[in-house]
């Protein structure tokens, strides 16, 4: 097979897509676009949870490295001088301290189980972004006492009625309402509500925040002690190398020490699997469907056409010059429909980007790298050329006499 | 240039065996312009297509220019077509999607070797009579071409001038182009030359 024959069969493939049917032509190209959306979106849509929820982790859970306690330990002990060890070390922007307790919320007539986390303001809004996501009233203060910030969903919606909440709320709390807070070991305490905040982060969201010295207030005593330390690097240093600088620093010896990635494979691992799974499901049912919808068309192409391929065979045309001729069509639609698959996808993700679909526990926007494309439009170009291949391989070898008389 | 010893065609139509050819002996000499006539269904158009090679025959043999085309692969049967034969179809069977030009150079552009010169100016005389214009306008066409392929040109000039009353007007400096001109005029100069065109 030549140069001159591939030139020829390209004419020919040229010649029958410009002078045949141009709808037949648009609907192909459509139906391949829409078979590499199909393929692309899923995944992607559900990589874009995965994101969202990962940075959600990172955020408002671990950030960088995360000190907690070593197993068979409720705290870290020690703190302030584990702290001070810590943010001394080269990389480390912020260490943030925080001390979980569980809490009765009483409002008017609503009562609710809620845990209240404490933490010093300054280091915790260098750590989480927090701080940034108040829907009313202000953050925290680092010397505040008797004032709390809550999620919005803690707050709840005056216009809802109980009956109709999604998740139980105080009813409707305003910034300045007072609570009250009744400790699992007994301290009750009103607490003016300063702000409240909306991340996304349903666990986040589902709490509420009061100052070290507050909570030291609530323990009777100083606070030495720490259900974890978020801590955040400085840009340009790894995880990997903060936290083998922390357990060189001995922070190792009060604390388990552990990068995101190291929490992420443990606690997403199993969820990214299964996302993997379904994905690979997805590609594959795309796939064939992809295959079986270019088989039918160009078998239908090349049934129409057989008389033409009798034509040309009689005056001396190689059936391998014919067979190629439906090969560069069938790859001239592939080229298009992924062009115009590659231009949907990122119409959707362009939208989805500022429209995300929101859910209590996510926002999936389409995470889609140029990576993606390119796999994606390599397997669907491989998809369209077997499935291009196949029906002119058959018709290109049929009888000259039995093709022409069709 | 065509043997054709012995050729038989059978056609199955259910139980029923139809002999569209039975034992037909031929032999065409090069240069031959022989007519195949006979009533509808007499097995012409199948004779067509077994020298053709569009067909296998059911037995004979036929040897076009002392090849044996039985022996050849199908391959070897496509190019032989390609190289060695051409082909006119009772219904056209052009090819739809092909422009007039490209139907004409589809062959020509499958083919291994170059154009002559000879068979470039015929290209271009094709190309100039397309359209069927009033008049042909030819400057030295076989400035470029031997003494047989000029003829073969200028036999072509001929035939259309004489078949399609086509008005020539051509441009040569060769003496022997003379017998093909109805008139001749001279230039010298940049102008006419009176003396010879007397």
């Amino acid at each position: 097979m030549g140069k001159k024959e591939l030139k020829v069969a390209f004419l020919l493939a040229l010649r029958s897509l410009q002078r045949g049917s141009r709808s037949s032509v648009i609907l192909t190209v459509l139906i391949i676009g829409m078979c590499f959306t199909n393929m692309i979106f899923l995944p992607s849509m559900i990589n874009g949870i995965g994101q969202s929820i990962t940075k959600q982790i990172v955020d408002y859970e671990v950030s960088n490295v995360l000190v907690s306690p070593k197993s068979g330990d409720q705290y870290i002990t020690d703190i302030g001088a584990t702290l001070d060890l810590i943010n001394g070390m080269p990389g480390v922007q912020r260490a943030s301290p925080q001390y979980s307790k569980g809490a009765t919320f009483k409002y008017r007539q609503r009562v609710l189980g809620v845990t209240v986390r404490a933490i010093t303001p300054l280091d915790e809004k260098e750590v989480s972004p927090v701080y940034s996501k108040m829907v009313a009233g202000s953050y925290l203060g680092e010397g505040d006492t008797g004032e709390v910030i809550i999620g919005r969903p803690i707050a709840g919606d005056p216009s809802i009625s109980q009956e109709y909440e999604f998740q139980p709320s105080l009813g409707g709390v305003r910034v300045g309402d007072s609570i009250t807070i009744e400790y699992s070991n007994g301290y009750t305490k009103d607490y003016r509500v300063k702000g409240i905040y909306a991340t996304g982060w349903s666990p986040v969201d589902s709490g509420a925040y009061v100052t070290w010295a507050d909570m030291e207030q609530v323990e009777g005593k100083t606070l030495d002690k720490a259900d974890s330390i978020t801590v955040k690097t400085k840009p340009g240093y790894s995880e990997q190398f903060i936290k083998n600088e922390l357990l060189q620093y001995g922070v190792g010896v009060t604390g388990k020490v552990q990068t995101t990635s190291d929490l992420l494979s443990k606690s997403m691992g199993r969820a990214l699997q299964s996302f993997a799974i379904i994905n690979m499901v997805s590609l594959i049912v795309s796939v064939i469907i992809t295959t079986v919808v270019l088989f039918i068309v160009i078998t239908i192409k090349t049934i129409n056409s057989r008389k033409q391929i009798g034509i040309l065979k009689a005056i001396g045309v190689d059936k391998e010059v014919i067979m190629h001729n439906y090969g560069f069509q069938v790859i001239i639609l592939g080229i298009l429909g992924i062009i115009l698959g590659i231009l949907i996808t990122l119409a959707l993700a362009t939208y989805m980007a500022y429209h995300p679909i929101v859910t209590p526990e996510w926002s999936a926007t389409l995470y889609i790298t140029p990576l993606d494309l390119l796999i994606n439009s390599m397997i669907l170009f491989i998809a369209a050329i077997v499935a291009g291949y196949v029906p002119a391989y058959q018709v290109s070898r049929e009888d000259i006499q039995t093709a022409m008389r069709a | 240039m065509i043997e054709i010893s012995d050729l038989r065609k059978t056609y199955h139509m259910g139980n029923v065996e139809v002999k569209a050819l039975d034992g037909i002996t031929l032999d065409i000499a090069k240069g031959e312009f022989l007519g195949i006539m006979g009533p509808s269904g007499s097995g012409k158009t199948t004779l067509l297509h077994m020298l053709g090679l569009l067909d296998l025959p059911t037995s004979g043999r036929i040897v076009i220019d002392g090849m044996d085309i039985s022996r050849l692969t199908d391959y070897e049967k496509t190019m032989f077509r390609l190289y060695k034969l051409g082909y006119i179809f009772q219904d056209y069977a052009l090819v739809p999607d092909l422009t007039v030009m490209e139907n004409v150079s589809l062959p020509a552009m499958l083919r291994k070797r170059e154009l002559s010169g000879g068979q470039q100016q015929r290209v271009s005389l094709a190309r100039a009579m397309v359209n069927k214009p009033e008049i042909l306008f030819a400057d030295e066409p076989c400035a470029n071409l031997d003494s047989e392929n000029s003829k073969v040109v200028l036999e072509l000039f001929r035939e259309i001038n004489e078949t399609m009353h086509q008005t020539i007007v051509m441009v040569s400096h060769e003496d022997w182009h003379k017998e093909y001109f109805h008139r001749i005029v001279y230039l010298r100069d940049g102008m006419l030359d009176l003396a010879r065109n007397q």
